[in-house]
């Protein structure tokens, strides 16, 4: 057994033409809270439909838990073993809270009537009423109970926290951490809100036009990853040619701002090297590192 | 469960693909028949309510469906259930099973009632020949069900109910012309090959029915595991 949980390698898929995925490589580690980050269209919701056995890839494989989830029956041994929030949060609309729960709980064996309790009470959900009478925030509620309570050893979880308001945002997060930590589930969630994802993934991947840029601990990705912020004493005549590591670069007169991925030593060396030059570096953010990304790219 | 999701999907449609004929032959019960051709117009009136019940109950298959008519595309929900750890076909077989049920019940309820209501309809009838017009009336709908549930594989609802309606209204207006003997015509369980009047099953159009109705099974079930939602 592989010690990641979902494994992707040279993932294509194409709708009419426009590449969605174009090789994408990922490796989700077991036990992990993964966050998978990516702007709009860039290719995630594809990708979490490729993992649940909803697409097929054109090209590359995908597995879950070992599973190749283009095969369907593959895909359905798979699906019992996650958990499920998707993009919209629509659920079905004749249906009350009640029945929506009562109706998904057969699915699966292992369905946890301790959390389905637990979180029917810390979310307030009000049983009798229907899908459609529910704000987007019950429904994100009421998704992720439906996820979290069929017991399953992976979470894939597209925008959980979309529609919710900040309270409700710090309770979600701290269950996942939760589920994390008690049961080791593996979390797999796509977001644009990247302080959440600073705040409880452990490793994060940043997806663009369909390829993965960025895969690393969430730690390392930090460790690794320094603002330079460099002023000469006078403006350079020839641009300064730096040491390898260099992610981003912008200069304005005698002012340079770096975003280093690596080598950050060397770079700090090399500046100050330069005569009359004072160096600060300062750590970055997951928005920094981001953006500096989905930029360049 | 999946049954019961699909009940709760159909049970409006169910209440309206019923209310109407069985209104209708209410309605007719005040001012009666006064004709053996009043009874036979009649019952070519309700064999075109079963088929359009047959079309209007035909399963979403994967596909979430409206309580009357959806307008929309795919909704939101058919996501959720793609998660569930079962298969399309499954999902389909459910779904077009219950629809089946519904439609069964929907031939026996109408025709019952058309038969209880009107001594012309029984006249020279036994309630042997009534049970066989059920039957043929299920069997000889069940190949209309189907090319509404193929097409429902891959259209939203409205087009899914126009298309079938154009496609049947293209069948009957076809093999009009082809000269087939009432036996042989899925279209004729309600008028002249009707047990009621044969005191016999129009075998030759059931079974037509029937073939019909595997291969477009087969058909909806292929499309629904091929195709990406």
């Amino acid at each position: 057994m592989s010690d990641f949980v979902i494994e992707t390698t040279g993932l294509r898929k194409s709708f009419k033409g426009h590449a969605a995925l174009n090789g994408l490589d990922l490796r989700v580690p077991a036990g992990s809270v993964f966050g998978f980050l990516g702007r709009n269209g860039a290719g995630k919701t594809t990708t979490i439909k490729l993992l649940m056995g909803m697409l097929r890839p054109d090209s590359g494989t995908a597995r879950v838990f070992g599973l190749p989830v283009s095969d369907p029956a593959a895909a359905i041994e798979a699906r019992r073993r996650i958990g499920f929030v998707t993009e919209d949060k629509e659920l079905y609309p004749y249906m009350t809270v009640d029945q929506v729960i009562r109706f998904t709980r057969p699915f699966f064996p292992k369905w946890r009537m301790d959390l389905e309790q637990r979180y029917l009470k810390m979310f307030e959900l009000p049983l009798n009423r229907k899908i459609p009478d529910l704000s987007k925030g019950t429904r994100s509620k009421l998704m992720l109970l439906l996820a979290v309570a069929r017991g399953a050893e992976l979470l894939i979880l597209d925008e959980p926290t979309d529609g919710l308001d900040p309270a409700a945002v710090e309770d979600v997060l701290r269950e996942m951490v939760a589920r994390s930590a008690s049961d080791g589930t593996t979390i797999f969630f796509s977001s644009h809100q990247l302080p959440e994802v600073e705040q409880i993934a452990d490793h994060v991947s940043i997806v663009d036009e369909g390829r993965v840029i960025v895969a690393d601990s969430l730690d390392d990705l930090k460790a690794r990853y320094r603002r330079l912020h460099i002023v000469f004493e006078t403006e350079p005549r020839t641009p300064v040619k730096w040491a390898e590591g260099v992610e981003h670069l912008h200069q304005e007169g005698r002012s340079v701002s770096i975003l280093a991925s690596r080598n950050v030593e060397e770079l700090l060396e090399q500046a100050r090297s330069i005569p009359g030059t004072s160096v600060e570096q300062f750590p970055v953010t997951l928005k920094e590192i981001f953006l500096e990304h989905v930029r360049a790219n | 469960m999946l049954w019961m999701k699909a009940w709760l999907e159909t049970r409006w449609r169910l209440l309206f693909a019923l209310g109407l004929p069985l209104a209708t032959l209410v309605l007719r019960a005040t001012g009666g028949l006064t004709s053996a051709q009043d009874a036979g117009r009649m019952m070519g009136a309700m064999s075109f309510f079963s088929i359009f019940a047959a079309v209007y109950l035909a399963g979403a298959g994967v596909r979430t469906q409206s309580a009357f008519q959806g307008m929309q595309g795919l909704h939101g929900s058919t996501y959720f259930t793609l998660s569930l750890p079962v298969s399309r076909f499954r999902l389909l077989a459910v779904r077009a099973g219950l629809g089946f049920l519904e439609i069964t019940g929907i031939n026996a309820a109408v025709i019952g009632a058309a038969w209880s209501l009107f001594p012309l309809v029984r006249a020279n009838s036994t309630p042997f020949d009534l049970l066989q017009l059920i039957l043929a009336a299920v069997v000889c709908t069940t190949c209309f069900y189907f090319v509404s549930v193929v097409l429902s594989t891959f259209l939203v609802e409205m087009w899914q109910t126009f298309g079938s309606l154009f496609l049947i209204g293209f069948a009957w207006w076809a093999v009009s012309r082809l000269g087939l003997p009432p036996s042989s015509n899925v279209f004729r369980f309600g008028a002249d090959a009707s047990p009621l009047i044969t005191h016999t099953l129009p075998w030759p159009a059931m079974v037509v029915s029937l073939i019909a109705s595997a291969v477009l099974l087969l058909t909806a079930s292929k499309i629904v595991q091929t195709r990406e939602y």
